[in-house]
């Protein structure tokens, strides 16, 4: 077993849960969009509200917590280390696998993310979870404590996989490690 | 005799004189003055002088004589003695170049002879060519060139000897440009000459270049790229079967090569060979080749340069496999046993078809089927049993989609074996292989598309993409089946819970099947579609708006004879909606929706959009005007059609058909018009019931018309917006009607109806100041508006509302002269400039440069605006530096405006104007940062964006003081808008790719702390920028202590 | 009793691992990520001077060299496998002049580099005399070094005993005992043998990484000298223990004194058991903790961001008279004090009970805690009662 899967299952990237393509596609009818009418366009009154359209995106009063499919967009389209394919298309990482709990009335959060590696002994499983940690602590307020593991019985050392992710000294030292972070460098080229 | 003399002494120094004395000596030659022999003769003493050199000259000067003889000046027995004189030169090392010189000019000559060739061509391979400089080397291949042009049965005749001497004197060549001339020989000798003796050698000779990997000196003067000698290199190991043996093991072996352009040279030289080394000859490799370069498919991913040549060559190989087979591959064939070793394995790999190699595999059958028609027919035969067993055995819907992927790719190949309905190409005598499985596919494909859940976005999608396959390949599905399928598409276009995604393909789809079938549009999408709309908002069933029903509708209508059906049905819709008696929404739709086709309409259709100024236009006016004056129950419902909202569009369906109006049309149009709504004339549109009421009653531009009335001016607006300014306005003069306009401007409370009066003052003063004294008298009442702003400031009384709206009608005009290049022009803007400095006005003015700068629908070219080139940038630099000196004596409760009006400035300029003044803005744009007011951050924010992309150098040395700034932007909350700190973020975003990485490091700590917080932004767009921006500044390196 | 913050320091990095409070003057020395080390006074709570540039990595750990006078010297452990020994003349700091640029100006200077170690060291501990100096790494090994003379180490030995990373090394305050924790889940202590260091016994009862072990201080008010030493230690899953000595080779008043040479040819093994398990308040790993040789009191910090003290409660449980009489007592202890979200949302890598030095001071048995955390934040605690 040299740890490598040359041909593994691939979900179809239209298949995959995300908010972004639904954030991109604003359904803005096209009869009536770059129709402001001649007298809604006075510079001196500026925007006029009845048509440029109300966004709740502007409102800041509309908190938008922090939830798992964020979580999922920010880690999905890291690309596996072997395969030219990101993490979310090898469903090494799952919407049904992160759990946040964000409670507003604790200083502290958790997110929780199990990794599925695409065979029982892939070789790279910390790897992964080393480029999965580094980007969720690039990417998350501090407030958020990070637990990645590999999820249960999908991986033969899973354990000590698990052990090596969450020890703070590891990491760290990983951290400093310019090969290593090299290499997941790579791996989060393709974040988008 | 002189000139040998006279020639070797020139040569180095003034070749021209040299050639002059050739050319003369040939000259005397021909005209017998001297004899070619004598000639010869006094070379003699040069030629044994110890002098290498000039042994060399002396018989370039023969050489170069020969040049300049006429092809028939030398006899027979002259030839023949000086190809002898020559040859004997040969041995003499340093003459070669010359030597081969004088041979190539004297086998010109129409005398030079089977002998003299051959003479020559033994002589020549007995050269030891390798030893002499590459122009020498040149100038013999140029030799051989033109022999094997000229004299080619005599190299032929000489066989062995020939061959086997030229592959000896051109061993080890290395110059590119003699390489081009050896590679087109070698290539004729392999493909005319008898080889099957020299096979090895003549391969060693070609092969051993191979891979080439010369790279041109950046001074190459023959301008000879990798690519000619790859080409070359290619056509000469493609040209003969009998390298087979030795070619293919060779190249398989390359394959191996870690260089990606070595693979693909490989790839595509197995590709030519493929191609031309005949059936028989493949037929004993294909397996060999299939097992080598399938692996270059197979571990590809999406979009990878080798797989694509791969692929190709997998094709060839099937492509002459299939030489000669006409209606099917015979079990025994070699195509036959070279495909089935294909679908077998790939078949293999299909039964996982979600896993990462099923694509490749399915690339690789739909490539190889189209090889040929019998290739398809074979692999569709093959294949298609086993993969219905597998979509039939799936257990999930992925698997199910993955194995419908692959049957589209096949779908696609039939496509083009068999081409679409109605192609030019001709008719296949074979019948589709997907036809026995037409029922079978459709049934899968409508369950797929129709019978699963709307969730399931991507297998729906790839059912929808394999059905317009299916219905578009030739003669594959029935009338009735493509029409069930135009039936599906209308479906998902009608339902408003489908995803966007799913539903601009389905519209794609009918827009391809109407290519094909476009009656099958008209029959059955058309009617359904219209069946939609409810004939009153009331009853409009909120499940399926009719906007969406419009929209399908006007995207479906491009084409012409749609559109005539389109703008029958829905003028009729409109009138029963309006009986109806509807709110404005709808009645605005059913215009939008005929305004969106016509603005769609490609240039080229102008000539339809004429025809409707009489369906369209017309009746609308009438339409909005008559209830206006008669307010009989008949015209209640209409009264509607004034509302301020759908009013604007009809009149941009005005604006839009009379543009296109010719000239002597528009002038009558224009008549009409002013007759209407301003001289209260009777006029030929208004039907006769009511012309004359509509004279008396309609006057939309007196002081006293009410709110309906006077609405209308956005229409004549509109109107006088399309016509050419060539279109004199009959009857009017332009100031006054300008006059009147300001007045109504100035004085109404409405601001959609003072809208509609400063556009029209616009259109006027910029396409009308016609007569003598126009401009002047607009000049007095542009002069008159300033005058009352000036004194009110005089009297520093408090700020007035009507001198206020008389600032901004001054704005209009003088955007209107402006633009058109008009000096006065310059002065007001120059007074704008400087009323920023007042505390009352300087804000209107400030925002007054949106006006002058902004685009607006009315004064454009397709208006037949006049609008000079440059006017922008020239405000520009004019207004510019003032500002800046402006902003920097104002006192603090004015500086703003400066600052609101440079944003505004830049907001509308090219970033080319900008950068050369950055230096000095920035300063300022930095300080705006500071501005409460959102619209001028966000405008700053989006200059500096540009600026540190386009002109990272300006920034330099404000590094510390932007950052700063931005990281406010974004991470303060009460003074920041989301879409603020979005643009903040995006713009330190591009820090880290704009400027050097050394200017960065000393910030990179504090931007990526502070922007924590942004992490932890309630909106989730802003945290995303925060994000990105983090990573791009984590991505800057530390140099290692 | 209530834990109230006394002060902060300004943030200097993006994470401060550690801080080592001076054996006898009014400093606290930190070990930070950006390749730092840091001495503040915990009389002014300014920061005094600054080491830097003799690591590559993150320094993980500090420790002051103790018994000396006129002179600081510290030793820094860092990821960069190597270990630094610094030394720094110190003036009368007694005088309270902590403050003022005289400080600024003293320099640190860079006496030599200890190398040997694979990888990351993870701590590095002096031994109560000063004369030994422990160091432990990521490659398993704990390193126990003398210094001859000045400036001149010597590598005693290398031992290899655990399976995994070395997280802390401590030496017994009076013995010359050592104690390794580790990655494996298991602590480990270490005897000057006849010929070489062995290790003279195991503790396992942690079921994930031990973080820090502690001993106690024989100045403790709880301290038995009965049952002689203890032992506490933290870990990954979420307990703190302590640990007794029941029985040891050699009696306990020998060794004391006694130097290795008499035990020599005699074996050496020691017998510790678990006596208490202090009440688990933190809800995720616990990084520190630290015995005050004060008030016996212990104080621990972690994950999540809390900072706890605890008390060993006074009962002496009754049964445990009548039974056999090797065993120790297991004692309970309660929670006297804790906060929460200590350093804001950040982890909290380190507390050390710390004399107090500052003008509020109230006698000689005034103490403070000293914690540091990944805000990089050094804060200054004080134990109110009410």
């Amino acid at each position: 077993m040299d740890g490598k899967n040359a041909n593994p299952t691939i979900l179809n990237a239209s298949d995959l849960p995300t908010r972004r393509q639904a954030q991109q596609k604003k359904v803005t009818s096209p009869l009536t969009c770059g129709l402001v009418p001649a007298y809604a366009q006075d510079p001196f009154v500026g925007n006029n509200v009845e048509f440029s359209d109300p966004d709740e995106s502007q409102d800041d009063s509309v908190v938008e917590p922090i939830d798992e499919q964020e979580i999922y967009d920010l880690i999905a389209t890291i690309s596996d280390p072997e395969h030219p394919l990101t993490l979310g298309e090898l469903a090494v990482v799952q919407l049904q696998h992160i759990r946040v709990t964000d409670d507003p009335s604790e200083i502290i959060s958790n997110v929780l993310v199990e990794l599925t590696p695409t065979i029982n002994h892939c070789s790279l499983a910390t790897v992964i979870g080393l480029g999965v940690r580094v980007r969720l602590e690039q990417a998350l307020p501090p407030r958020f404590r990070l637990d990645v593991r590999i999820r249960e019985g999908t991986h033969a050392t899973g354990q000590q996989v698990n052990k090596q992710l969450n020890d703070k000294e590891r990491v760290a030292s990983a951290l400093e490690n310019e090969t290593l972070m090299g290499v997941v460098g790579k791996m989060l080229e393709t974040c988008k | 005799m002189l000139s040998p003399r006279l020639y070797i002494l020139n040569v180095a120094k003034d070749p021209t004189e040299a050639n002059r004395i050739s050319k003369e000596s040939a000259k005397q030659i021909q005209d017998k003055e001297l004899k070619l022999l004598d000639l010869v003769q006094s070379l003699g003493e040069y030629l044994t002088d110890d002098d290498k050199t000039t042994r060399a000259k002396a018989i370039g000067y023969l050489s170069s004589v020969l040049g300049y003889l006429d092809p028939k000046a030398l006899s027979r027995q002259q030839v023949a003695v000086i190809a002898q004189f020559l040859c004997d030169r040969l041995e003499d090392e340093t003459g070669l170049r010359e030597t081969s010189q004088g041979l190539f000019a004297l086998q010109k000559s129409s005398r030079f002879g089977r002998e003299e060739a051959t003479l020559v061509s033994s002589a020549i391979c007995k050269v030891d060519l390798q030893k002499h400089p590459q122009g020498t080397r040149f100038a013999v291949l140029t030799l051989i060139d033109s022999l094997m042009a000229n004299r080619r049965d005599v190299l032929k005749a000489m066989g062995g000897k020939f061959v086997t001497g030229f592959t000896e004197l051109v061993g080890g060549e290395k110059d590119p440009r003699n390489l081009m001339i050896v590679f087109s020989l070698v290539k004729v000798i392999l493909v005319e000459f008898d080889i099957v003796p020299h096979i090895e050698i003549l391969f060693d000779a070609v092969y051993c270049y191979f891979p080439i990997t010369f790279k041109p000196p950046p001074d190459d003067p023959y301008g000879i790229t990798a690519q000619d000698l790859k080409l070359r290199l290619r056509e000469c190991i493609a040209s003969t079967k009998y390298f087979a043996g030795h070619t293919f093991p060779q190249l398989i072996e390359k394959l191996d090569s870690t260089s990606l352009s070595v693979k693909k040279d490989v790839l595509q030289t197995i590709t030519a060979c493929a191609l031309s080394y005949g059936p028989q000859t493949i037929s004993t490799h294909s397996t060999q080749l299939w097992d080598a370069v399938k692996f270059e498919v197979l571990n590809s991913t999406e979009e990878d340069e080798l797989a694509t040549e791969a692929l190709l060559a997998i094709r060839a190989i099937a492509e002459t496999l299939s030489f000669g087979l006409k209606f099917s591959a015979p079990t025994a064939s070699p195509l036959a046993r070279y495909l089935s070793g294909i679908v077998k394995e790939c078949l293999k790999l299909l039964q996982e078809p979600q896993q990462k190699q099923a694509k490749p595999a399915g690339n690789i059958l739909s490539k190889s089927a189209t090889a040929s028609t019998v290739a398809h027919l074979f692999i569709v035969e093959k294949t298609m049993p086993a993969l219905l067993l597998i979509h039939g055995d799936a257990d999930s819907l992925a698997k199910q989609r993955a194995l419908m992927e692959i049957l589209n790719m096949l779908f696609q190949s039939s496509l083009q074996t068999f081409g679409a309905w109605g192609d030019s190409t001709s008719e296949q005598v074979h019948s589709n292989p997907f036809t026995e499985y037409i029922d079978k596919l459709f049934e899968m494909y409508s369950q797929a598309l129709m019978g699963s859940l709307r969730e399931e976005v991507s297998l729906r999608i790839t059912a929808l993409k394999g059905l317009v396959l299916l219905c578009t390949t030739r003669r594959l599905f029935q009338e009735n089946e493509i029409g069930m399928v135009v039936q599906y598409f209308d479906q998902v276009l009608l339902e408003v819970e489908e995803k966007e995604e799913i539903k601009e393909l389905a519209l794609q789809g009918l827009k391809d099947i109407s290519k094909i079938k476009p009656n099958l549009i008209m029959d059955i999408t058309f009617p359904a579609f219209m069946a939609q709309l409810p004939d009153s908002e009331k009853e409009a069933d909120p499940s399926k708006p009719y906007t969406a029903t419009l929209e399908a509708l006007a995207k479906l209508s491009s084409g012409r004879a749609v559109f005539q059906v389109l703008l029958t049905r829905l003028l009729n819709k409109l009138d029963i909606v309006l009986r109806e008696k509807s709110g404005p929404m709808y009645p605005r739709a059913i215009l939008s929706t005929l305004l969106y086709v016509l603005q769609k309409q490609p240039e080229s259709n102008q000539e339809d959009i004429k025809a409707y100024f009489a369906r369209l236009v017309v009746p609308l006016l009438t339409k909005t005007i008559i209830p206006m004056v008669d307010n009989t129950s008949e015209f209640e419902d209409f009264r509607i059609m004034a509302n301020d909202s759908i009013l604007d569009v009809t009149g941009r369906l005005f604006n839009i058909i009379i543009r296109s109006l010719e000239f002597e049309e528009q002038i009558n149009v224009s008549r009409q018009l002013i007759n209407i709504f301003v001289l209260g004339i009777p006029s030929e549109y208004i039907p006769r019931t009511h012309a004359e009421i509509v004279a008396r009653d309609f006057k939309p531009l007196q002081q006293t018309a009410n709110k309906e009335q006077s609405g209308c001016t956005i229409l004549l607006t509109y109107a006088l917006a399309g016509l050419r300014r060539e279109v004199v306005l009959a009857a009017l003069s332009t100031p006054e009607l300008i006059q009147q306009n300001v007045e109504l401007a100035t004085r109404t409370a409405r601001s959609t109806q003072r809208m509609a009066h400063l556009y029209l003052i616009a259109l006027l003063a910029n396409k009308w100041m016609k007569k003598p004294g126009d401009s002047e008298l607009l000049q007095k009442i542009t002069a008159d508006l300033l005058e009352s702003v000036s004194s009110s400031i005089l009297a520093s009384r408090e700020y007035d509302n009507l001198v206020g709206q008389k600032l901004q009608t001054v704005l209009w005009i003088t955007k209107a002269i402006v633009v058109r290049g008009d000096k006065y022009g310059t002065e007001v803007t120059e007074k704008v400039v400087t009323l920023l400095g007042d505390k009352n006005y300087g804000p209107i003015a400030s925002k007054g440069f949106v006006v002058l700068l902004g685009d607006d629908e009315f004064i454009t070219k397709s208006n037949y605006a006049i609008i000079r080139p440059l006017t922008k940038q020239k405000i520009f630099t004019f207004c510019v530096p003032k500002i800046v000196e402006g902003f920097r004596t104002a006192d603090s409760t004015t500086k703003p405006n400066y600052l609101v009006a440079l944003s505004n400035i830049l907001r509308n300029m090219p970033p080319a104007v900008i950068l050369p003044e950055l230096g000095r803005l920035l300063p300022l744009l930095l300080q705006s940062l500071d501005l409460p007011d959102p619209n001028v951050k966000s405008a700053t924010i989006e200059t500096l964006l540009i600026t540190v992309t386009e002109s990272a150098d300006a920034m330099k040395e404000h590094i510390s003081s932007l950052s700063a700034r931005l990281l406010n932007a974004c991470t303060n909350r009460e003074e920041n808008p989301p879409r603020i700190r979005s643009a903040a973020l995006r713009c330190l975003k591009v820090f880290p790719r704009a400027l050097r990485t050394d200017l960065l490091l000393p910030y990179k700590r504090q931007v990526i702390r502070s922007l924590v917080t942004a992490l932890d932004d309630p909106k989730r767009n802003v945290r995303k920028e925060a994000v990105d921006c983090r990573a791009r500044w984590y991505s800057l390196d530390e140099p290692e202590d | 009793m209530r834990l109230q913050k006394v002060t902060s320091l300004p943030p200097q990095a993006e994470r401060v691992w550690q801080v080592a409070i001076h054996p006898t003057l009014p400093l606290v020395a930190t070990a930070s990520s950006d390749k730092t080390a840091r001495v503040i006074s915990l009389q002014t709570y300014n920061s005094l001077s600054t080491i830097e540039g003799g690591h590559k990595r993150s320094i993980r750990s500090v420790a002051w060299k103790p018994g000396l006078t006129g002179e600081s010297v510290l030793c820094t452990g860092s990821f960069d496998a190597t270990i630094g020994i610094w030394r720094r003349y110190e003036h009368d700091l007694d005088a309270g002049n902590g403050q003022g640029g005289d400080e600024e100006e003293e320099e640190w200077r860079f006496a030599l580099v200890l190398d040997g170690h694979e990888s990351e060291v993870k701590s590095v501990a002096w031994s109560a005399g000063g004369n030994f100096l422990a160091t432990c790494s990521r490659d398993k090994t704990v390193w126990i070094w003398e210094e001859i003379d000045e400036d001149n180490f010597e590598t005693l030995e290398v031992m290899q005993e655990h399976t995994q990373d070395v997280k802390c090394v401590t030496w017994h305050p009076e013995e010359v005992l050592l104690a390794s924790s580790s990655y494996d889940n298991t602590i480990r202590l270490y005897r000057e043998g006849s010929e070489d260091w062995v290790c003279c016994s195991l503790l396992e009862g942690h079921i994930a990484t031990v973080w820090t072990v502690e001993f106690e201080k024989p100045s403790s008010p709880r301290y038995r000298e009965e049952w002689g030493s203890r032992l506490a230690s933290c870990s990954d899953d979420l307990s703190i223990k302590v640990w007794t000595r029941i029985s040891r080779s050699g009696s306990a008043a020998e060794a004391k004194k006694a130097p290795p040479s008499i035990l020599r040819g005699e074996s050496i093994e020691e017998n510790w058991a678990e006596t208490s398990t202090l009440p688990q308040v933190h809800t995720r790993a616990v990084y520190k903790i630290s015995w005050s040789s004060k008030s016996g009191r212990i104080v621990s910090c972690g994950s999540d961001g809390r900072i706890v003290v605890y008390e060993e409660i006074s009962t002496v449980d009754t049964e445990m008279v009548e039974s056999d009489e090797r065993k120790p007592p297991k004692t309970e202890w309660k929670v006297v004090a804790e906060v929460g979200g200590a350093h804001g949302v950040f982890e909290v890598n380190c507390v050390q009970w710390s004399k107090r030095w500052d003008k509020d001071t109230k006698g000689e048995n005034d103490e403070v805690i000293v914690s540091c955390g990944d805000d990089g934040v050094v804060s200054i605690w004080e134990l109110a009662n009410t």
